[in-house]
């Protein structure tokens, strides 16, 4: 048995534009895709994904820009001729060929001789774990395993380059964490350059080596997930990777370095002034994690923390949430994550407690950037 | 091998459960009476009727096989029959010939320029088989439009026979047929999803490849429907046979027309009956088959 090795090659998507009828769809997105890594695009429905992905494959024309794979400009060649392989949401096995001849497919379009085609889609079937599954009709098989189906028959002809669109979307959660690591070491072991089309935040943190976040058919941000999360570019990103609190505050100057935003008559936070360039009296959006707030029974206030009334405290297994109304603002509640560390939490509903933040942890966003996420 | 049983059993128990409940929502009772006036018609109308005619092959005039052995000892009708099934078998295979191409274009043109295409199928078959017969007389007759053009063109010296012929009969009996052949075959290549398509061009297929692998194969049952629709009705077509047939093209329907309205023999008019009905239920049997035979149909079916 032959095994399957794969080179990844880089795509390079530049200034790429796409309408459908007037609309902009993608706009002005470039992002230049590593040989073997695994990419993910990631953003909320409709945000321009699925089209940007259709491009790559050849089934859409942007109306502008440049798509290359390696040194090939494939921007406007035809579908079977890009070599690009791809894995459909819903699988598009084809129902009326067994699971032998829809991975031989691509083998047959490459006029592979028969005895070597067989031998390819043993090695494939072998490494997606579905030995002893060559004449079953997709149909007679579970989503899971359509999916490897669908995943070695995309593979076989080794592609450079493997699109995915959403494949996991259609599996329960247990087997879509089980399919995420199988198509993760798939990857690792071929070497291929994968483009992962993906709505869910955790499923694009935990598989790509660097996420690009669309939202509107626009590019917001692409790196690594770590720096996604601590370092978002905007508004949007610090929103759509994670949780995060936003409140409206207004810059009052500094204090010893550290730039000072007022949320309410008593309350106020600090953050490091080179993430503001702000004039005094402008209104700022402030974001902080959950994870990064302290709360303890009320007793000083410290310079950059804040009095609150606790409305609920929920155990979460492995932290405390614990939310918090701010003093002297009706209504809001900011959310913060305590490590639960097997003690139980001295705070109920209703105690007086102070919130802090490090200022390291505490970014600030322009009011407009904030409208526009 | 077990795992995929498992899998199977609840989606068939789920089925299972959507169907007795709504039967619980629309009580036997109430069906069983709202569909007594379509029985009564069908049993008055057509049953009834159908088999007194079938009958009557065995008792007029007289108890016996007569009738049958009649038919089976003249040429004439025995010819008749096998060219009844002939030109039925190449009527089919005409009007998918010219239906094919017009259904798949149907299936992948942007839906509103469908939907007119779709009304140029449609627009035919509400117009009376009558009046296309007709319209083909004006057109194929002695001094019709095809004989003068040609002879304006100096092409012929003499009008041809166009009218009257057996392939005058098949001509009109396509036309009039080939609806049902266009409308269940494209009702099966819009049901093949985009994206089968779409993968067979990733995996490295051309268009005719894509159409011989996928849009093919996976179309087959509409085929099998539009052949099938189209052969049993011209195996039974009556209409246009008699206007634009002559005596050397006679078909069965016409023939038992014949027997019922000028010579008056019901009994020869009810076996000629009954051997087009068995011909025609072999024939649907063993379409039956050949779809069950045909693993690739019986999975899309
Ligand atoms: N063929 C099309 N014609 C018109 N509009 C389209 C077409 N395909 C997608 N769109 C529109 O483009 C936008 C982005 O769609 P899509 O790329 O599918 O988003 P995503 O995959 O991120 O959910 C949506 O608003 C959608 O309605
Ligand atoms: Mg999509």
């Amino acid at each position: 048995m032959r095994r399957v090795i794969l080179k990844g090659e880089t795509v390079t998507l530049e200034k790429i534009e796409k309408n459908f009828a007037e609309t902009a769809v993608v706009r002005d997105v470039s992002i230049a895709v590593q040989a073997g890594e695994f990419l993910s695009l990631l953003g909320p429905s409709g945000s321009g994904k699925t089209t940007l992905l259709m491009m790559i494959a050849g089934f859409e024309a942007p109306n502008r820009g440049r798509i290359s794979v390696g040194t090939r400009d494939i921007t406007f060649e035809a579908p079977n001729k890009r070599d690009v392989g791809m894995v459909f949401q819903r699988y598009a096995l084809f129902p009326h060929m067994t699971v032998a001849q829809n991975i031989a497919f691509p083998l047959r379009m490459r006029r592979c001789s028969r005895a070597q085609a067989r031998d390819r889609v043993d090695a494939m079937l072998a490494m997606v774990r579905l030995e002893g599954f060559a004449d079953r009709l997709p149909q007679q098989l579970s989503g899971g395993q359509q999916q490897r189906v669908a995943v070695a028959r995309a593979l076989v002809a080794e592609p450079p380059v493997l699109l995915m669109d959403e494949p996991l979307s259609a599996l329960d959660k247990k087997l879509r964490e089980t399919m995420q690591l199988e198509i993760k070491r798939i990857q690792k072991r071929l070497g291929v350059t994968v483009v992962y089309v993906t709505h869910d935040q955790e499923e694009a943190l935990t598989m790509s080596d660097r996420v690009a976040v669309m939202a509107d058919g626009e590019l917001m941000q692409v790196g690594a997930p770590i720096d996604l999360y601590h370092r978002p570019a905007n508004a949007f990103v610090a929103g759509f990777i994670g949780k995060m609190n936003f409140l409206e505050g207004e810059y009052i100057g500094h204090d010893g370095g550290e730039a000072v935003i007022r949320l309410s008559q008593t309350a106020t936070v600090k953050c490091p002034t080179s993430s503001a360039t702000a004039v005094v009296g402008q209104r700022l959006t402030v974001a902080i994690r959950p994870e990064d707030l302290s709360v303890r029974p009320s007793g000083d206030v410290r310079p950059g923390g804040f009095k609150g009334r606790v409305e609920a405290a929920l155990f979460v297994g492995a932290a405390y949430v614990v939310l918090v109304a701010i003093d002297g603002r009706a209504g809001e509640v900011v959310e913060a994550r305590l490590p639960a560390n097997g003690g139980s939490l001295p705070l109920v509903p209703g105690d007086i407690v102070d919130v802090f933040a490090e200022p390291s942890a505490v970014r600030l966003f322009s009011h407009q950037q904030r409208q526009a996420a | 091998m077990k795992k995929a049983k498992t899998h199977k059993l609840p989606v068939r128990a789920a089925i299972s459960f959507t169907k007795s409940k709504s039967w619980r929502h629309y009580p036997i009772g109430l069906s069983l009476i709202l569909i007594i006036p379509l029985c009564l018609l069908l049993g008055f109308g057509f049953v009834y009727p159908v088999g007194r005619l079938l009958g009557q092959s065995f008792f007029a005039p007289d108890f016996g096989l007569d009738n049958y052995r009649r038919l089976l000892e003249t040429p004439l009708y025995l010819r008749v029959l096998g060219r009844t099934v002939i030109v039925a078998l190449i009527v089919m295979a005409a009007s998918l010939a010219l239906g094919y191409p017009v259904a798949l274009a149907m299936a992948r043109l942007r839906r509103d320029l469908a939907g007119v295409v779709m009304a140029c199928v449609l627009l035919p078959l509400w117009t009376s088989a009558l009046v296309r017969s007709y319209a083909w007389i004006v057109i194929l007759q002695r001094r019709g439009l095809v004989n003068d053009a040609l002879l304006g063109l100096g092409v012929i010296s003499e009008p041809l026979k166009l009218i009257y012929t057996e392939g005058a009969v098949i001509l009109a009996m396509t036309h009039v047929l080939v609806p049902f052949m266009i409308l269940p075959i494209f009702g099966a290549i819009r049901a093949i999803p985009t994206e089968l398509v779409q993968a067979a061009r990733n995996l490295g297929g051309g268009q005719f490849t894509v159409f011989a692998r996928i849009l093919l194969p996976l179309s087959l049952p509409g085929i099998f429907a539009g052949c099938l629709m189209t052969f049993i009705l011209a195996l039974g077509f009556y209409v246009t046979p008699a206007l634009v047939g002559g005596p050397s093209s006679l078909l069965m329907a016409t023939l038992i027309g014949q027997q019922t309205t000028e010579t008056l023999d019901w009994g020869f008019a009810g076996a000629l009956s009954t051997v087009l009905l068995c011909v025609t239920l072999v024939i649907v049997v063993c379409f039956r088959k050949a779809l069950s035979n045909n693993r690739g149909i019986s999975n899309v079916a």
